[in-house]
């Protein structure tokens, strides 16, 4: 209580100075102008007066530094003073300044950018009652590579009835609806759902209800549960939105009730969520794989128990199963899974992310060494200004504190950049985000690590800025008076800049590298044929509402008039339609039953992904054809289906011979021999599902044979910026109820294919470019400052006959050992931790002897460069002004 | 160092003992010491300001500027309830710190 007041009292008098000391003069001028009338009133003359009055009260200044010492933070104004000293220092050497700031706030930014986004999606628990229960039950075909595949509702019955793991469970379905809202028509995200997920989430309904088990029957679906975003933003909040309709797709949902914002966390896409259903026929259907499959665990039970009894329930579903399902599952090696739901999400980026999340360790590691480098030598250099002024008077305590205070003011602008740098950076962040992980909340800046980034730059800055004058504070001090002048630096600092060096070489190397592999990489994943020509084809998305798809007849006539009235824009040379967008749409794998098939016995399962089109996708794509033919429209009306393969699939499974003619079927084996669907042409592969698809199963080309609502259109035209608007006319005209969405080159689509490779790759290259910088920074500043501390002894050398070119290399060979040596440990490093990206390598060795040599050579060479400059000037020394000066 | 600390915390406690009685200025202040201490008390009167300050700062006494006995406004001490504790606190402790000074001088 009482210190606190004392510490209140003198903060109000931090504050409030002038007039305290207005009032504290005035106080001791009256005690004067008293005693002084007291003493002319006893009769001594007023000059004797006052000065018997001053004499007797004693020193007036004196007395005043006391008074204001006792009402005042002393250290707040010696901090001030420090302060001001630091920033006069650091003015008198901006280029020393500037570095050092650069350097922590890119190193700070950095590293709270990356940690902050691997915190929020990794590791900052889902914001679920007990989180850590919730598990994703899903798939996994061992023999095909296909190592997560979604669940179907055959096993969600089944596991409802059966497992007893779980204390909830529920289905979850994304899809896309076409919202009508009176005036104008949208997409809409949405998922269909069971009951059971609101359960298993553990949430409740901020308005209204949600929906039950009764409405996951057919019939029974017309309700719809809004997230929290969409009741602000499309119904602005209004409580009366409960049995309203929502018209989606056509139907009219009943609105029963708004989910709470906490439910976004688990798929921030939604919008709506509205009842899933099925026929009891399709429950029967064990590997329909189109939902995904979520749990709450029991307490008592652990994820590995629940994957136990997941293989258990797979066994016994085997035991039970047909033959041709048995097979299908000896072949595939299909079984079910469970996995948590939070680390099931990143699965497909967590290699990038820790990738990430090392390169700005390295980072930070390097800027430290960096900063602490600089300060060293800075420090060194003043060496001689310290015992000027340890000799003058100062004490030891105070240079420590004022070196500590420069340290800390650099630290602290640093950290300010960092900020603004991690906030920045973040934002980017959270565009690539959305896409590739686009069911993620945005990211946000974690306060703990920028907290935890700064606290650590900082504590290297003031502890390597402190080391010279400790090493101050131990020495002799008439030996240091001895040693300041042209002598040159202290043994013991000089080893250390040669480590942090070292250090700092081979880190920036190991980021070279790793950024040197995934560049290679990105090179060749870039370079992979798209097997069409992507140019000059624009391409868009079209929802068909259910009128367009209510017969065979009524979708086959849409699709003719779309390519009919897209192709009377003036400049289109061809139209084409799919159901899926290559590149983008993930295709899922069919099992193919082969009606001979070719292949060694107990060759795996055989998949294909298949793709829907009309005849003109050859010519509009441009695909290559082999052998055979495409189809031809009036392949749409013959009895038997037909498909066109590609070159993988064909010499998967018509090895050493023509695939022509050849029988298969995706949908099981044919009642009648004569029904076998036949293969009447070959094409060049197109990797559908990206480049980087790596399952290796093969494609095959089909014609419409059902009528979804979602088609892609390809248009082929000479012209293709003005003819998006053109399109969404021509769409409109036919139905103005059919939204035309995600409308672009197909250029553009097969280069945001490659945003996920791209980010890791920018991101890890731009940490070893900051890395080589920081570490030619490093090397260029010692010997600058060896070169400065050395002019006597490189004077005497030029006296006695060394030329320039001796000296060149004298002082070369000192940068360049340390760069060797450091590229050597950097290199073994490497070999050691590049293992680890195998999976983020794209037909690159980890061992790829072309990246170490190139890393090593463009090291080597920055090495050389930053050693150069000092060496030149060491070599422009005058031996007479060298001399001279001494 | 401690012959300072000592003569300073004997000062604050005289100071606190003179305020006791009723607020005064600086001025009133050595006045009155000089006068309970018949005058054998040397010390410039200046000093008894730093203490004034800092048992301020404290808490103990605090100021307020009021009309003096020639009607112009002066800065008057009056003790606060920390204050008159302290007072209490120091008494006891140089009654007994001295105590034990006699004590040991007699018997050393």
């Amino acid at each position: 209580m009482d210190s606190l007041r004392q510490l209140a009292s003198r903060l109000i008098g931090l504050f409030r100075r002038k007039n305290l000391e207005a009032e504290m003069v005035e106080e001791m001028r009256q005690h004067l102008e008293w005693r002084t009338q007291e003493k002319i009133a006893e009769g001594i003359a007023p000059d004797d007066a006052r000065y018997a009055a001053q004499r007797e009260f004693g020193g007036v200044a004196q007395f005043q530094e006391q008074c204001r010492d006792e009402r005042r933070f002393i250290w707040v104004e010696h901090i001030a003073q420090d302060i001001r000293y630091a920033l006069r220092q650091l003015r008198r050497n901006p280029g020393f300044a500037l570095i050092t700031i650069l350097t922590l706030g890119l190193g700070i930014g950095a590293t709270t950018a990356i940690v902050s986004m691997v915190y929020s999606l990794m590791l900052k628990p889902l914001p679920f009652h007990e989180a850590t229960r919730l598990v994703e039950i899903y798939n996994k075909a061992a023999k095909n590579d296909l190592t997560k595949l979604p669940s179907s509702v055959a096993q969600y019955v089944d596991y409802s009835e059966n497992a007893k793991s779980y204390e909830a469970l529920g289905l979850w379905k994304f899809f896309e609806g076409t919202f009508d809202a009176g005036n104008s028509v949208s997409r809409l995200p949405g998922a269909r759902a069971t009951a059971g997920i609101f359960q298993l989430l553990r949430v409740q309904p901020v308005l209204g209800r949600f929906f039950t088990k009764d409405n996951n029957r057919p019939g029974e679906d017309k309700v719809a549960v809004l997230t929290q975003s969409f009741w602000e933003t499309q119904f602005g909040q209004d409580p009366g939105v409960l049995e309203k309709t929502l018209w989606i797709d056509g139907e009219a949902l009943r609105i029963v009730g708004v989910a709470p914002r906490v439910l976004e966390a688990f798929d921030a896409r939604v919008k709506i969520i509205r009842p899933l259903t099925w026929t009891p026929q399709a429950a029967t259907w064990r590997h329909a794989l189109n939902v995904q499959l979520f749990g709450r665990l029991k307490p008592e039970v652990t994820i590995r128990q629940a994957m136990a009894e997941a293989g258990s329930m797979t066994r016994s579903y085997y035991d039970a199963a047909s033959p041709s399902s048995r097979e299908f599952m000896d072949r595939s090696g299909i079984m079910e899974t469970v996995g948590g739901l939070q680390a099931e999400r990143v699965e497909s980026v967590k290699v990038g992310l820790y990738l990430l999340q090392g390169g700005v360790a390295f980072v930070l590691l390097i800027v430290c060494v960096n900063v602490g480098n600089l300060l060293l030598v800075r420090a060194q250099a003043r060496q001689s200004e310290f015992v000027m002024r340890f000799a003058l008077g100062a004490s030891r305590g105070v240079i420590a504190r004022q070196m500590l205070v420069e340290s800390l003011v650099l630290a602290g602008v640093g950290a300010l950049l960092g900020l603004v740098l991690a906030w920045g950076t973040l934002g980017i962040f959270n565009r690539y985000t959305a896409e590739i992980l686009p069911q993620a909340l945005p990211l946000t800046l974690d306060l703990r690590v920028l907290g935890f980034a700064i606290a650590l730059t900082s504590v290297v800055a003031v502890g390597i800025g402190l080391l010279p004058v400790i090493h101050l504070l131990r020495r002799h001090l008439t030996k240091s008076m001895q040693r300041s002048r042209g002598a040159s630096a202290g043994r013991g600092m000089r080893t250390i800049s040669s480590i942090l060096i070292v250090a700092q070489v081979a880190v920036a190397l190991l980021l070279l590298t790793g950024a040197g592999l995934l560049i290679r990489a990105f090179v060749n994943a870039v370079r992979v044929e798209p097997g069409f020509d992507p140019s000059n084809v624009v391409t868009a998305r079209i929802a068909l509402p259910a009128s367009h798809r209510s017969s065979d007849q009524a979708a086959k006539a849409i699709q003719e008039r779309l390519i009919q009235s897209l192709g009377e824009i003036p400049g289109v040379s061809s139209v084409a339609l799919s159901f899926s967008m290559p590149f983008r749409d993930r295709l899922a794998p069919y099992a193919l039953t082969l009606a001979e098939d070719l292949r060694p016995p107990g060759s795996p399962q055989p998949m294909a992904s298949a793709i829907t089109v009309t005849p003109s996708y050859l010519a509009t794509m441009r695909l290559r054809l082999i052998e055979g033919r495409f189809f031809e429209p009036p392949d749409a009306t013959r009895g038997a289906p037909t498909f066109v393969v590609d070159e993988s699939f064909a010499r998967k499974f018509f090895p050493g011979r023509s695939a022509i003619g050849g029988r298969f079927s995706i949908t099981g084996r044919p009642g009648k021999d004569a029904e076998w669907p036949t293969i009447i042409g070959v094409v060049r592969d197109v990797p559908h599902n990206g480049v980087e698809d790596r399952t290796g199963n093969p494609f095959v080309y089909q014609l419409p044979q059902w009528r979804p609502s979602g088609i892609v259109l390809f248009v082929r035209t000479a012209r293709p910026v003005d003819v998006i608007t053109l399109m969404r006319e021509k769409v409109r005209s036919i139905d103005p109820m059919i939204p035309l969405f995600e409308a672009g080159t197909l250029e553009s689509v097969l280069d945001s294919s490659l945003n996920n490779r791209r980010a890791v790759m920018v991101l890890l290259a731009a940490f070893a470019a900051l890395a080589l910088f920081l570490a030619a920074l490093g090397i260029y500043g010692v010997l600058a400052y060896d070169v400065s501390q050395r002019t006597r002894e490189i004077g005497i050398r030029g006296a006695i006959g060394a030329t320039r070119g001796q000296v060149i290399t004298m002082i070369l060979k000192q940068g360049l050992w340390r760069a060797g040596i450091g590229l050597l440990i950097g290199l073994i490093g490497a070999r050691l931790l590049c293992g680890t990206m195998t999976s983020l390598l794209f037909d690159v060795k980890p061992t790829d002897p072309m990246v170490y040599a190139g890393v090593s050579v463009l090291l080597l060479m920055i090495a050389a460069l930053a050693s150069y400059l000092p060496a030149r000037r060491a070599a422009k020394v005058d031996p007479i002004i060298a001399l001279r000066c001494e | 160092m401690s012959k300072i600390d000592l003569l300073q915390g004997t000062l604050d406690m005289l100071i606190l003992r003179v305020l006791a009685r009723g607020k005064l200025h600086g001025c009133g202040i050595v006045d009155r010491l000089s006068h309970l201490s018949e005058h054998a008390l040397k010390l410039g009167e200046g000093s008894v300001y730093p203490s004034l300050y800092r048992m301020e700062a404290k808490g103990w006494i605090k100021p307020e500027w009021a009309a003096s006995e020639n009607n112009r406004k002066a800065k008057y001490y009056s003790l606060t309830k920390a204050g008159r504790k302290q007072l209490e606190t120091e008494q006891q402790n140089w009654e007994q710190l001295s105590a034990i000074i006699a004590e040991v001088m007699q018997k050393a």
